[in-house]
């Protein structure tokens, strides 16, 4: 069967983030967050990379703000994502969907080289309660809730991937409801309520990159 | 185990042994070395890491040359399987490497100051590693080869490394001088199939049977290492050591030495450094201060070390993180601004949901920079929350320094 595109491609796609030339706000941002970039040549060139992609995807995306970007010690950004995320505040109580999430974005140096826990990277900062099989349940022994995208995600991975991936996962877009499967359950009472509750995934359609 | 029990531990001779009666074996008039050569060898504290069936011999071999200092490392505990390969019987089977083999070098060397330390290289404190003059290698895991790689490089510690490859009956014997910035490191010669070894955590054994004690299932790839084999990794490693701290023959700094059992062929070549490295080759410099360091605070450290407190400042605490906030059920961002000892289980409540009171992962930085601290960058570390602190890493630009009290004897 053919199928015809009716979206026009966007202007700038994924793969060109560093052909961005980003705007006053995110050029003093990341002027900021360069004088801070310390370790071996090899590491400081792959973080500045990222930090400038995550810059770029977020001026490009329409839905990604950045509060902060340092990368004194790997890297590390607060950031506002737009987009539909479950919570719960009382377990037994009933789902709300918040329409953006504050997230801690880490990115180790490590992560350069060594293939790392996929929850070593995305903190769910607000809303509290975040109610996912793959985020922790907030508890007292994680109050930042950690995301997990995977056993392991391979060395070396775009935090832009990073990214999408946390899209997918908070909105559902990608879904694990596997109570059985390690890879990436962190919360199996949340895989159970999601498995009785399908016809509210996912929470969006829409693209990462928003239509202008 | 605690990290409690996971000290550095001092060997102690065993009763009825007369430490006095003892005397260094005539093994170094044979290489007509000087007695200044000689008074260094007896001079040097070794480190050595991973006590199997290279470690272990190697450490004995250097307590037999009466060195001054050693210190054993190793997590793991003798298997049925090791006595293949390791010089022990059945009765040490279930025994600590370090614990064993320290009691050994102990028993051979009763003037030689044995430390042992039975738990992971990554938990072993820096400083520790700082007191020492040479680090030998020959640990199973590459993310340990890569841990220790980077500290003696920080260090500006020499560094020894003896591997063996069993089915091709090769000896590696690599010696990294770790004099400057410009030099060679283990992971400057990795390839991207080191890598993704490394990533995969593959654990390579004598026998290939499952790690004891593993924290989590990992790969492991038999060397199928025979005993001899191990053995003369032993001893062409202990030769590179007693030429480089004499300075025999020529400078085996940079080099490695590679023998081929099959053809009894010895080659030696020299070691590259990669720019593309992804190691740090940065040097800390080692500032020794006179006071507790409990005492003093991050900005009087960083004024000793470089002389003044820059934007560029940073300070590491090894083992513990820098607070920027906390929370507990109720509230979502509580200003904290203290160290905390890493897998320390916090005490304190909120008052208003009695919930604990929890470090929060984003906000709990491994290097705290000089505006992350404000003008706590003025208290003394004792009010910060530390602890107990053998050293402090102060970073500022490219530079590093490693602070440690002038009493300090681990």
């Amino acid at each position: 069967m053919n199928t015809t595109l009716t979206e026009p491609w966007p202007e700038t796609g994924l793969s060109q983030l560093n052909t961005v030339p980003l705007d006053a706000v995110h050029q003093s941002m990341w002027e900021r967050a360069k004088q801070g970039c310390s370790g071996p040549a090899a590491v400081r060139q792959r973080l500045l990379h990222e930090g400038r992609s995550l810059l770029a995807l977020a001026q490009i995306s329409g839905r990604l703000q950045i509060h902060w970007l340092d990368l004194t010690e790997g890297l590390r950004a607060k950031v506002e994502l737009e987009a539909p995320v479950p919570f719960m505040v009382d377990p037994s109580g009933p789902l709300q969907v918040r329409t953006s999430a504050t997230l801690g974005v880490l990115y180790p140096a490590q992560a350069i080289f060594l293939p790392l826990p996929g929850y070593a990277f995305i903190r769910i900062l607000q809303p509290r309660g975040v109610w996912l099989s793959n985020v922790a349940p907030d508890s007292a022994a994680n109050r930042d809730q950690p995301l997990c995208l995977g056993t392991h995600l391979p060395a070396g991975i775009p935090l832009r991937d990073i990214m999408l991936m946390t899209y997918g996962s908070l909105t559902l877009t990608n879904t694990l409801l596997d109570t059985g499967d390690p890879a990436g359950l962190l919360n199996p009472a949340a895989a159970e309520w999601w498995q009785r509750t399908t016809g509210r995934i996912p929470l969006t359609r829409e693209p990462f990159i928003r239509q202008k | 185990m605690t990290t409690e029990q996971r000290a550095v531990r001092e060997i102690y001779p065993s009763r009825g042994r007369a430490s006095s009666s003892f005397e260094l074996p005539p093994t170094l008039p044979l290489l007509r070395c000087s007695s200044e050569a000689r008074a260094k060898l007896n001079a040097i504290k070794v480190a050595v890491i991973g006590c199997g069936s290279i470690g272990s011999r190697i450490a004995t071999h250097l307590a037999r040359a009466g060195v001054a200092g050693l210190l054993l490392c190793d997590p793991k505990k003798f298997k049925n399987s090791s006595v293949a390969t390791h010089e022990v019987t059945s009765a040490q089977v279930g025994k600590f490497k370090a614990v064993v083999t320290a009691r050994r070098c102990k028993a051979i060397s009763p003037h030689t100051r044995v430390l042992e330390f039975s738990g992971p290289v990554e938990e072993l404190p820096l400083s520790v590693l700082a007191d020492v003059d040479l680090v030998v290698m020959a640990p199973d895991l590459l993310s340990a080869e890569v841990l220790v790689a980077q500290r003696c490089l920080w260090l500006g510690k020499p560094l020894l490394q003896a591997s063996v490859h069993g089915a091709t009956l090769t000896v590696q014997i690599r010696f990294f001088l770790n004099a400057g910035a410009t030099g060679p490191c283990p992971a400057c010669a990795y390839s991207r199939a080191e890598w993704e070894l490394l990533g995969r955590e593959v654990r390579f054994s004598c026998d290939g049977f499952t790690a004891e004690g593993a924290a989590r299932p990992r790969e492991t790839t038999p060397t199928n290492s025979l005993s001899a084999l191990c053995s003369m990794a032993a001893d062409f490693a202990t030769l590179q050591v007693v030429r480089h701290v004499v300075e025999a023959g020529k400078p085996v700094g940079d080099t490695m030495v590679e023998y081929g059992g099959f053809t009894h062929r010895i080659i030696s070549s020299p070691l590259v450094r990669s720019a593309g490295c992804l190691l740090d080759h940065t040097s800390f410099r080692q500032v020794r201060v006179g006071e507790r360091l409990l005492n003093l605070s991050p900005s009087e450290l960083a004024r000793r070390a470089f002389g003044a407190v820059t934007p560029t400042t940073s300070f590491e605490v090894p083992g513990a993180g820098y607070v920027e906030f906390a929370a507990c059920a109720c509230a979502t961002l509580l200003p904290v601004g203290k160290f905390v000892q890493r897998g320390r289980v916090q005490r304190t409540s909120c008052r208003r949901c009695s919930a604990p009171v929890v470090p929060l992962g984003f906000y709990t930085h491994g290097l705290a920079s000089a505006a992350l601290l404000g003008e706590a960058i003025d208290r003394p570390l004792k009010q910060l929350g530390v602890a107990r602190a053998p050293g402090v890493v102060v970073r500022q630009s490219d530079a590093a320094a490693l602070v440690t009290e002038e009493a300090f004897r681990p």
